[in-house]
């Protein structure tokens, strides 16, 4: 065996030096930002195909930062996303990711889901203390985070704004303003609003832009006294929005076949500039923007009475990542949603969704879209969808398909409150 | 070499395949033993398994669930006894779905025998294109209903091919929200639903039509009779239990659709085109009302149950009366 040599062994010197070089190290790590811990599991999910372009990103590049690490994720429609991980869950073969609505109106809302111990706390995660404490009461449980929202929905009136400077017609700031806004869009032969009620989710979002206002720009606390047995909607003025729905499409603001159409033709038709605009979720605002091959867009709030003041928007977080309790791999499971979450995270989301992000962190590349809406989520005049706060999700099926009634003549305003008090009260 | 023991026991196919390789040793043993009380149940075991683990046992429990209240997700759930069933009669969806589904299934027996006879009675002729007119006619049983809907969707959209044909035809009364009009939507179902499954009664009849003895045909032609009163006379009285085939596959098929209503429809505009089926699907799945999603199937399969054993019952009276 060879005898170790000066040059083989450490000299104090060379101690002090690695140990120098070590200090310097250490004390540079503490001034680097902390990055979350990377696991090296593999773990499947599965989520609406609305967030594809994002997530794909996010899991491209956690994987790069994670060597070993692997994220499958599936995707598809609301509905079978809906129905098959509700049937999963409680035959114990949920995916690790699960995809988690805020509020209680949905099947796999966070409100339906925690009672039955389906999600991991995440009220310890670093990001948990980030999330605005507006959307605490369609996010929360209990007291505690349940699941990752990345993304906000806003509805309001989203505008090619190529059509728009060619219309040559300016923002409606109140209701009567916006009949006129849409009367001179339809002298010019404009569809002023593309309606595609052929697409299940379609049909609520006019009612919602028009509630926010209408209700709980006078009454905030409706959604809640409702609750408590104090208000039906009969006798709100949910009334009054329905009837300025109504309104809508009785003097033809709305394309033909509405009720017929669907969110993919309604889309184009903004897109193409046959419609100036479509009252609709922020979500959708990537997928116009793809259809019309420019990024030359802007939502716009949609004022419900003659009073500016009483001006809301319906803003909610939009459906996020809850961790399976029954998850094979936790751990790696919450480091990716710590990964989406990171600052770094957020701006990439934002950049590769085109969206607004419920974290801060958004490197405003598209807030120009967003121009209007931002002053009203910051000075609280947003209002959480309306489904977020219902009791069960009978009341927006009866919702919905009342609105498609009404529309086709073949119901009543009354008749359909009245279906959807009987629905919120129902057992389900 | 064949083994004679069998001609004492005509009645066993199974030995008689069996004794066939008694030439091999001990096949006479092994013929004996089949032969023990109990055997046959070994043979059918793994089949019965696999029936009662995959539809007997879930079935059962389906139908103890709609006397629950059990929400789907909640691991535990209470007996409501036949509430469920009360809160049916009350229930005006599913009251107005009963009488969608009805429709529907009576619109698809009678398009399927009308327009199936029709098509088998001009494809059974000589004519040089028959089989490939056969094929075409035929292809859409084989195509995924989902992805077909999704093209008729489409189709009856409004910039679709029957606006269009309505415009370029100079009807353009016609062109309107065939999906979207609460009136035209259900018919719109019917026409897919139609168009999917007329190629199977089609292909039934022509099946039914072969075993029409010609000289039949042939000699009712040489005593005058008219081709109405050789169909109404000869061949369709030899087609009763092509009828009865199509009529039952038909009801069935009619009373069970889903997919093409639900990609079509979704069962609106409003409640327009609600059947049981989506009614039971909503119901159970996305009002996370599983007792009484239950119970409604159950109501349904009865339903289902009834009609089918009427109408078997009925056909085949029927065929017996024509011999």
């Amino acid at each position: 065996m060879k005898e170790a040599t000066r040059s083989d062994r450490f000299s104090r010197r060379d101690v002090l030096k690695y140990a120098s070089i070590g200090g310097v190290a250490i004390g540079a790590g503490a001034w680097l930002p902390a990055l979350p811990a990377l696991a090296k599991g593999e773990i499947r999910g599965a989520t609406v195909a609305s967030m594809k372009d994002p997530l794909s990103a996010a899991i491209e590049a956690f994987q790069a930062a994670s060597p070993g690490s692997s994220v499958r994720m599936e995707f598809g429609d609301t509905d079978p996303i809906v129905t098959t991980t509700r049937v999963q869950l409680t035959s114990g073969t949920a995916p690790d990711l699960i995809t988690v609505w805020p509020g209680g109106g949905n099947a796999l809302a966070v409100r339906q889901l925690v009672p039955n111990n389906f999600l991991v706390d995440l009220s310890d995660r670093p990001w948990a203390k980030d999330v605005p404490h507006g959307f605490d009461a369609v996010m929360m449980v209990d007291g505690k985070q349940w699941f990752l929202s990345m993304q906000l929905s806003m509805i309001g009136g989203i505008v090619n704004m190529r059509t728009w400077e060619k219309l040559g017609v300016s923002q409606a700031k109140t209701w009567s303003e916006f009949l006129d806004m849409c009367q001179k869009i339809k002298d010019q032969g404009v569809v002023p609003i593309a309606l595609g009620n052929g697409t299940g989710f379609v049909p609520q979002l006019i009612s919602f832009a028009l509630v926010a206002s209408n209700v709980f720009g006078r009454n905030p606390a409706f959604a809640e006294e409702m609750l408590e047995g104090k208000r039906t909607f009969s006798d709100s003025p949910w009334k009054e929005a329905l009837e300025k729905y109504a309104e809508l499409n009785k003097r033809g603001f709305f394309n033909e076949n509405a009720q017929g159409t669907s969110n993919q033709e309604q889309i184009d038709m903004v897109a193409t500039g046959k419609a100036a605009m479509m009252i609709m979720v922020s979500n959708q605002i990537p997928g116009v923007r793809k259809a019309a091959g420019h990024d030359d867009f802007w939502q716009m709030p949609i004022p419900g009475t003659d009073n500016p003041d009483e001006t809301r928007i319906s803003a909610s977080p939009s459906s996020g990542f809850g961790v399976n309790a029954a998850a094979k791999d936790k751990e790696t499971a919450l480091a990716f949603l710590d990964f989406m979450a990171s600052p770094e995270g957020v701006s990439r989301w934002a950049n590769s969704s085109g969206l607004a992000t419920v974290l801060p962190g958004s490197t405003g590349k598209f807030d120009y879209i967003y121009k209007d809406m931002y002053p009203l989520l910051r000075d609280g005049k947003s209002v959480p969808h309306q489904d977020n706060k219902w009791p069960n999700t009978r009341v927006q099926q009866t919702h919905t398909a009342g609105v498609q009634e009404l529309l086709n003549g073949t119901t009543t305003v009354e008749a359909v409150l009245k279906q959807m008090d009987e629905a919120f009260v129902s057992k389900s | 070499m064949i083994d004679l023991a069998h001609k004492d026991r005509p009645e066993s196919g199974i030995m008689s395949v069996v004794s066939t390789g008694a030439a091999f040793s001990g096949g006479r043993r092994l013929a004996a033993s089949l032969q023990r009380p109990g055997l046959s149940w070994w043979f059918i075991t793994p089949a019965l398994a696999l029936f009662v683990f995959v539809l007997a046992a879930p079935m059962l429990q389906g139908v103890g669930f709609a006397f629950t209240n059990w929400n789907g997700l909640d691991r535990s759930y209470e007996l409501v006894g036949l509430r469920n069933f009360g809160r049916i009669a009350g229930d005006r969806q599913v009251i107005s779905a009963i009488g969608t589904t009805l429709i529907l299934a009576g619109a698809l027996v009678v398009s399927k025998m009308v327009i199936g006879l029709a098509l088998a009675l001009a494809l059974n002729t000589a004519i040089k294109t028959r089989n490939l007119l056969r094929m075409i006619v035929f292809m859409p049983v084989v195509l995924t209903p989902v992805i077909t809907s999704y093209v008729w969707k489409y189709i009856f959209s409004t910039e679709g091919a029957v606006n269009r044909i309505a415009d370029a035809l100079g009807i353009g009364f016609l062109h309107q929200g065939w999906l979207g009009n609460p009136r035209l939507a259900l018919l719109c179902v019917i026409i897919v639903t139609a168009w999917q499954s007329v190629g199977l009664a089609m292909v039934i009849f022509l099946a039914g039509l072969q075993a029409v003895p010609q000289e039949l045909v042939e000699a009712s032609t040489i005593d005058g009779a008219s081709g109405w009163q050789r169909l109404r006379l000869i061949i369709l009285p030899l087609l009763a239990p092509a009828i009865t085939v199509n009529v039952v596959l038909a009801l069935v098929q009619g009373l069970k659709f889903f997919d093409q209503i639900y990609v079509l429809t979704a069962g609106g505009p409003g409640y327009a085109t609600e059947t049981l089926s989506t009614i039971i699907y909503k119901t159970s799945f996305y009002y996370g009302e599983f007792g009484y999603g239950s119970a409604i199937a159950l109501v349904f399969a009865v339903i289902v149950g009834g009609l089918v054993f009427g109408a078997t019952h009925l056909l085949r009276r029927r065929e017996f009366a024509h011999g």
